[in-house]
């Protein structure tokens, strides 16, 4: 039997966004708006093999009017839970009562019940006739007090809610984080023990799609950071003048493309995470800043050693001599004024960001080509900017309907936090990508990077 | 390219010196020894699970055009670059040694090739076991076997003028040939076999599943962006009714008299019953009920301000407050307050202006 939950409380208390976090799906509606949710939505929610259901119902309306009318229709308490049945579906009761027919329904077909609060507003009595109609209908139900502001009042919620439900539990709908959500659902495979086993395999599930996500975006990352530091664009004609003519465009389609590369694989990031709606926005005023900030290699762990060391197992130390030299001058220049970093920045980035080369072609005329980004930072900034983005997106829950703003993120801490042999095994993978070299082990070489990036 | 250094080094060994004699011993080495050691690398390789083979290595020398390299880079998108370097290396050994057994072909066609041994230590006796072990696996061809008769006669020595006569000397290629077949071609086919199986296997292993869309839910639960928003007073016409339905503290009352003068009468107001609420209908006094701005207006609430059907002035008042004061409104709490008002065709919605 499947475990079917619905998720019901006053309107405006955070149900549908409960149910959106549960069910890691952005599509669930979800307003400032009261009354937003008109009819019971079901959702089934798939965890690899296991299944379970949701249903996102309107909030109560008239709580007072509906007990009124269950105790009028119930001659004792053993006919409580058939006056609730009959409650939802008598006709004059679907006109009068549409929202309280809808979400008692599916409680009557055999759902548990999520019954929400709101924990930052003081409890009233008012609540009281809502939480008794539930009660009548005599299913295992669970009380979550999302604290929508603060958590002022959950102390006289718990004690309130106390008396009508089993199991109290506080559960922040925008930031539930996975152990919180799996609490949840463990929670409830102790009081109803028909759902039990299967409870138990569906957290099983969870745990493991976990962690095929973050295989699949290591996964992701390769293919992000492999195609990016080898792409380029060239084009065929017939004469040197005319390829020299193409650079502006060339360059422009080569920018435009990496651009769409990144975001298509952040969209599919967002993807394995299952986010469908999400907008994310990559800040990259700094993009060319960022290129050409010699000191950012200081700062990502590339010191005089290591940058030596990465770029000599990479195969040429000439090169790295030079960005050295390079690299010392800008530091000193920070030294002195924000102005002259600016100015020795500048002066380094004087060159193009990617390369741009015309060729003579064997078989007669001219080849315009654009990239690959032979900088050095690139490979840093691409993969600052999706751990950010595989962080944000592992922090936060479905119910969130703002966007993710794209930075370069702490890529300097993360690189940091890694071992020593982690570290120069990462900077010199991505000084080999950068060369247009091999590597061999690029997945085992990210992994720890991306791992720590999610702790 | 193995085709050409098969070539190459094949007619190197086969041409042999200006008489046309092939030492014996160095074909073998070339023809069984080397690519016997060559394979079990390979196998090597595949039971570590490592390695890229020979063309791993060569990938690593400056000689490939920058184009070729990016698209063998790119291959490793699909997590399938190592067994296609692998299967790559197993193309350049069967190639070498295709190259190899063409060159000796053709020589054996167009030329005389002379197969000599030489040996300052070893008799024919010694080398005749070693010989029949490698001939073993063609022992079903009885011509291609060595023996001790062709071997003494076949042993050279540069200084001695003796020569043994021609025909014998061309004797062993059919001995060369199985050697080369067996301990060459055959297995390098085998393990192209194997390597092209874990390639192809290598590509078809699952890649990353992009994001699916999600089936649009049901359209009653969309968001209706037409909603009207009433317009917020700061006024209301005295004498007033306060009818309390957010059953609100002392202080509340207190801050509303004091902003807009105090009512005329105060009824706290439960949701039910409804009839009693009909006695608000008589008077002409306005009324302005007062509200939890955090609750949303709930259906109850509705059917009690339809209740109030007289034709005085009414007013709805969301307020906030805690820890025993009157708070702010929120801006989301006001504007679902304007929602519902402007839903509702008599009800006006009023702030208290605190400003002096
Ligand atoms: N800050 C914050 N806002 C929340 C939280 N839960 C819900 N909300 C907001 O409250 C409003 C109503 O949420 P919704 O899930 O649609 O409530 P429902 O009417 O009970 O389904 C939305 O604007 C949500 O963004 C929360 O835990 N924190
Ligand atoms: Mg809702």
């Amino acid at each position: 039997m499947i475990p079917i939950f619905a998720v019901v409380g006053h309107p405006n208390k955070g149900k549908s966004s409960i149910v959106a976090t549960l069910a890691q799906d952005d599509s669930v509606a979800i307003s400032s708006a009261s009354g937003t949710t008109r009819v019971s939505e079901n959702l089934v929610v798939s965890v690899g093999v296991s299944h379970y259901t949701l249903v996102d119902t309107p909030g109560f309306q008239r709580p007072a009017s509906v007990l009124k009318w269950l105790q009028q229709h119930a001659v004792s308490a053993d006919k409580r839970q058939d006056a609730v049945k009959k409650f939802v579906n008598d006709e004059d009761c679907k006109l009068k009562f549409p929202e309280e027919v809808q979400l008692l329904t599916p409680i009557i077909n055999g759902a548990a019940i999520l019954y929400v609060v709101d924990g930052s507003r003081p409890y009233g009595p008012e609540y009281e006739a809502e939480m008794e109609i539930l009660r009548w209908t005599g299913q295992a139900s669970m009380a979550l007090i999302n604290p929508i502001e603060n958590e002022d009042h959950i102390q006289s919620w718990q004690q309130a809610l106390g008396q009508y439900f089993k199991l109290v539990r506080v559960f922040n709908a925008m930031q539930a984080d996975f152990e919180k959500q799996l609490s949840v659902l463990e929670a409830f495979s102790h009081i109803k023990e028909q759902w039990h086993a299967t409870i138990t395999g569906l957290i099983v599930e969870y745990k493991k799609i976990r962690f095929q996500r973050q295989e699949e975006s290591l996964q992701l990352l390769v293919e992000l950071l492999t195609k990016l530091c080898a792409y380029q664009v060239s084009q065929r004609v017939l004469s040197r003048s005319q390829a020299q003519a193409l650079q502006a465009g060339l360059e422009t389609r080569f920018l435009k493309d990496m651009r769409n590369i990144e975001q298509q694989c952040h969209d599919a990031l967002k993807g394995i995470y299952r986010y469908h709606n999400l907008d994310s926005e990559i800040v990259d005023l700094q993009l060319e800043e960022n290129l050409f900030d010699t000191e950012k290699w200081i700062l990502w762990g590339l010191n005089r050693k290591r940058l030596t060391a990465a770029a000599s197992m990479a195969g040429a130390a000439t090169g790295a001599a030079v960005d050295l030299a390079v690299a010392g001058s800008s530091l000193m220049l920070g030294a002195l004024s924000g102005g002259l970093i600016g100015a020795g920045s500048a002066w380094f980035g004087a060159d193009k960001i990617a390369e741009f080369r015309v060729k003579g072609q064997p078989l007669g005329g001219f080849e315009a080509r654009q990239g690959p980004i032979k900088n050095r930072n690139f490979p840093y900034v691409v993969l600052g900017r999706y751990l950010y983005l595989a962080t944000a997106l592992r922090h936060r829950t479905h119910a969130r309907r703002d966007s993710i703003q794209i930075g370069e993120g702490d890529l300097a801490d993360r690189i940091a936090a890694l071992s020593s042999k982690e570290q120069s095994d990462l900077h010199e993978a991505l000084e080999r990508l950068r060369r247009q070299q091999g590597v061999e082990e690029l997945r085992a070489v990210l992994e720890p990077v991306l791992v720590a990036a999610k702790t | 390219m193995g085709l050409m250094v098969g070539f190459v080094v094949g007619y190197g060994v086969l041409s042999g010196d200006s008489l046309g004699r092939v030492n014996l011993l160095f074909l073998l080495m070339l023809f069984a020894f080397v690519p016997v050691i060559g394979l079990i690398m390979s196998i090597g390789f595949i039971v570590s699970g490592g390695g890229r083979g020979l063309a791993g290595w060569i990938l690593e020398l400056p000689i490939l055009p920058p184009r070729l390299t990016v698209e063998i880079l790119n291959l490793g998108l699909s997590g399938s670059r190592k067994s296609w370097l692998f299967y790559q290396t197993q193309v350049l050994a069967l190639s070498f040694a295709l190259g190899g057994l063409l060159v000796y072909l053709l020589l054996l066609l167009g030329s005389d090739i002379s197969f000599v041994w030489r040996s300052t230590l070893l008799e024919a006796a010694d080398i005749l076991p070693i010989l029949r072990v490698l001939a073993m696996p063609w022992w079903f061809w009885p011509e291609a076997q060595p023996g001790l008769d062709l071997l003494q006669q076949t042993q050279d020595y540069r200084l001695s003028s003796q020569t043994a006569n021609p025909p014998v000397l061309g004797q062993w290629w059919k001995y060369i040939f199985a050697a080369q077949c067996t301990y060459n071609l055959l297995p390098r086919t085998l393990m192209l076999l194997v390597a092209r199986r874990r390639y192809e296997r290598a590509m078809s292993a699952p890649s990353i599943r992009q994001g699916q869309g999600q089936p649009s839910r049901n359209p009653l639960n969309r968001l209706s962006e037409e909603a009207v928003l009433a317009p917020v007073v700061d006024a209301i016409a005295s004498p007033y009714i306060l009818l309390d339905w957010a059953k609100s503290p002392d202080f509340c009352q207190t801050h509303i008299s004091s902003v807009i003068g105090a009512p005329a009468e105060v009824r706290v107001i439960e949701p039910l019953p409804l009839a009693t609420a009909a006695d608000n209908a008589v008077t002409t006094q306005s009324l302005l009920v007062l509200v939890k701005s955090w609750e949303p207006p709930l259906g109850e609430l509705g059917d009690y301000l339809h209740s109030l059907s007289g034709s005085q002035q009414k007013f709805i008042l969301p307020l906030d407050w805690g820890e025993g004061a009157v708070k702010p409104i929120t801006a989301n709490h006001l504007n679902e307050w304007r929602r519902f008002c402007g839903s509702l065709s008599d009800w006006q919605l009023l702030q208290l202006d605190e400003s002096p």
